[in-house]
């Protein structure tokens, strides 16, 4: 079993050696400490900046304006978009309207076939009268059997005419039709568009906000970590203090007989003087009072260090939660660029069906063109019937001049040159509708045309502009995880510094124990001195005993803690008053 | 230029706390184990400032400035005494060995170096 000396002789080694390795591993700490929240804070920088494509020099653009250009950029795209769109309504109800005077021109038809069918009837009444009149008016026989006959052609071209424009309406209603339905889809899609860009694009900002300031909070906290480890450096000075009283109490010790261990108060004869007892027992009351003390430094020294140690180890593990916080937010931001990649495939697809639909509306176009056109062929074989039954009229007069068998037909030649005339009248407006109407859907279709593909280039161009914004703020979002991963504020090397201090901390309260031990040998030995002292004094009859001999004086004289030499004072009645400083009070002289 | 400051402690540890304190201030430091590693290092090299404690092995720290002072080198650097002696009668030996000021342990940082560059001027 070691001494009362040894032990304390320990301790001081002990405290020494444990307050040097703190000593020496926290400026590694606190370099560690600085050299992360450096890096840290310029990971901070790189996460508030971005620089995209690469292309830029220097420290790039803040985040915060780069998405809001972004998203300046994808309004103007939409909105352009939007304009198409209206643009697209505008030829629609164009188209629409010509569709509708078209059908209202179509009544020219009606009247060909009408006046037709009169022709037929004056032609049919002009044969009787050609057959009455015999051979004079066989020549007009001839005549009139072409012209029922021209007539009948008339009328069935006039059906045709019907269905060809039956077969063109059909199909411009199709047209509408479905051209509407592509603008309803398109419009559909872009409001899918802008709700979900810009949903996307204002969570990615709001995320990136939310990770930038909590990592600021994470820095300003991890410099509180910095406080605790300057707090710790302080409080090392408690060493010299420890050692100095260490020092005295051995040196207290050290005026005893003989080892307070295993010492007996029987090794005092009765003769021995009182005052070298008187002597003993104060020495053994000082040094109590000073390893009490020492005890009292070394628990409020480990407490100052076990209070720094777990705030610090409770920012430790702040920190690590609010990255893992920051983690999650960046997994939300990655899940909102996932999802708007997806949404981008998808309203890409369905952009692309609307566009390839539009392009079979224009392979419909032609058709109805070609209709047309073949309404426009037919107009022009009504011209060369018109033509012929000009003739007939003409060739009718002639024939009524050459046969006075005829007379009594002017009347009814003269209804066929009226009836003739009035056809060629329905002629020349079926024509001139017809050509109108061909004239303002043939530009209507080429603007159209023109119009759709200007929007699929737009489209095309949209989609890959939106494409290379997602992939930018990806690729933003990777390089932030990837920050964000070294962004560390404490190493393992840092862990590990920080979980030796604290295991000297169990060392040092340890020493506690091995300095009470001692405290308690002390107080025993008190006890037994303090019962001789009485008994002696009872024998001699008195109160108390004054100590008369120097040597006391001389002990405490050589503290260097001026508070014990104050409390060996009190304790030794011995007069050691003087003037002293304070702790921590600066003289200058 | 960073100024040096000289500090001269037996305990490791105050050495090194008290060096690391000065360091993050923005000061040199080199360091001595007792007085007469403190004169040994000092007598043939200029500091801008010693801080000494006062009960050291093989010679403590008043002795240190005493003979410091005897020195051309040392005869007005600034001396601060760092220590746990609280006694009005030793300070009174520390300044007429010509130490420039007293501080006792334990002390501040913040005050630590307040007063220095109070004494660095």
């Amino acid at each position: 079993m070691s001494s009362n000396s040894q032990i304390l002789k320990q301790v001081i080694t002990d405290t020494e050696n444990i307050f040097s390795r703190i000593a020496e591993h926290y400026p590694n700490l606190l370099k560690e400490l600085e050299k992360n929240i450096k890096d840290a804070s310029s990971s901070l920088d790189k996460l508030s900046m971005v620089n995209p494509g690469g292309v830029m020099k220097g420290a790039g653009i803040p985040v915060g304006s780069y998405l809001g250009e972004r998203k300046e950029e994808s309004k103007k795209s939409l909105l352009e978009l939007n304009a198409f769109q209206k643009q697209n309504e505008v030829i629609i109800k164009k188209l629409t309207s010509s569709i509708t005077d078209y059908q209202d021109s179509q009544a020219y038809i009606e009247e060909i076939r009408d006046i037709s069918e009169s022709l037929q009837i004056v032609s049919l009444n002009a044969l009787v009268n050609a057959v009455k009149a015999g051979k004079g008016g066989e020549g007009f026989s001839v005549i009139t059997e072409n012209l029922k006959n021209v007539t009948g052609t008339t009328i069935e071209k006039t059906s045709i005419l019907e269905q060809k424009g039956e077969v063109i309406k059909r199909k411009l209603d199709v047209f509408c039709t479905s051209e509407k339905a592509i603008s309803l889809n398109r419009k559909e899609l872009l409001e899918l568009l802008e709700q979900k860009m810009m949903s996307g694009i204002d969570t990615f900002q709001v995320e990136s906000e939310t990770v930038n300031n909590l990592l600021s909070g994470l820095n300003k906290e991890s410099e509180k970590v910095r406080g605790n480890i300057l707090r710790v450096m302080e409080e090392l000075q408690q060493q010299d203090i420890i050692r100095q009283t260490i020092d005295q109490i051995l040196m207290s010790m050290k005026e005893l007989p003989v080892e307070v261990e295993g010492f007996s108060i029987d090794d005092f004869s009765e003769d021995e003087e009182m005052d070298k007892t008187v002597f003993y027992e104060r020495l053994i009351d000082i040094s109590i009072i000073m390893i009490d003390e020492v005890v009292e430094k070394l628990n409020r020294t480990v407490n100052i260090f076990s209070e720094n140690f777990n705030q610090a180890r409770q920012r430790l593990e702040y920190i690590q939660g609010e990255k893992n916080a920051a983690i999650e937010h960046f997994i939300t931001n990655l899940k909102s660029m996932t999802s708007l990649s997806e949404m981008n495939i998808e309203v890409r697809e369905r952009s692309n069906e609307l566009s390839e639909k539009r392009r079979g509306l224009i392979s419909l176009i032609s058709g109805i063109l070609k209709h047309v056109h073949g309404i426009s062929e037919e107009i022009e074989s009504f011209k060369k019937i018109s033509g012929w039954l000009q003739n007939v009229a003409v060739l009718s007069r002639i024939e009524l001049t050459r046969s006075l068998s005829l007379r009594q037909m002017t009347e009814s030649v003269d209804d066929m040159a009226d009836l003739v005339e009035r056809i060629q009248e329905q002629i020349k407006r079926g024509e001139r509708e017809t050509g109108d109407f061909i004239s303002s859907t043939g530009m209507l279709f080429e603007e159209y045309e023109a119009y759709a593909e200007e929007e699929q280039h737009y489209m095309r161009d949209f989609f890959e502009s939106f494409i290379d914004g997602i992939s930018e703020m990806s690729s933003i979002n990777n390089s932030f995880s990837d920050v964000l991963k070294d962004f560390n504020f404490f190493s393992e090397k840092f862990r590990n510094l920080f979980e030796i201090s604290s295991g000297e901390m169990e060392q040092l309260k340890k020493l506690t124990g091995e300095l009470s031990h001692v405290s308690g040998n002390l107080q025993t030995l008190k006890v037994r001195f303090d019962e001789t002292i009485k008994k002696k004094i009872g024998e001699k009859e008195i109160q108390e005993w004054n100590i008369s001999d120097e040597s006391l004086n001389k002990i405490i004289e050589r503290f260097t803690i001026y508070s014990h030499k104050r409390s060996a004072g009190e304790v030794t009645g011995l007069n050691v008053e003087e003037s002293a400083l304070g702790a921590g009070e600066v003289t200058l002289f | 230029m960073a100024q040096t400051i000289m500090v001269v402690d037996d305990s490791n540890a105050i050495r090194q706390s008290v060096s690391f304190i000065l360091k993050e201030n923005g000061y040199e430091t080199i360091e001595a184990c007792d007085g007469r590693d403190g004169y040994d290092k000092l007598k043939d090299r200029k500091v801008d400032l010693i801080i000494t404690d006062v009960n050291m092995p093989n010679m403590d720290g008043i002795s240190m400035v005493r003979e410091l002072r005897e020195t051309d080198t040392h005869k007005f650097t600034p001396i601060l005494v760092l220590t746990t002696e609280s006694q009005a009668s030793i300070m009174q030996d520390g300044k007429s060995a010509g130490a420039t000021g007293w501080i006792v342990k334990p002390f501040s940082n913040d005050k630590l170096i307040a007063t220095i560059k109070k004494v660095l001027g």
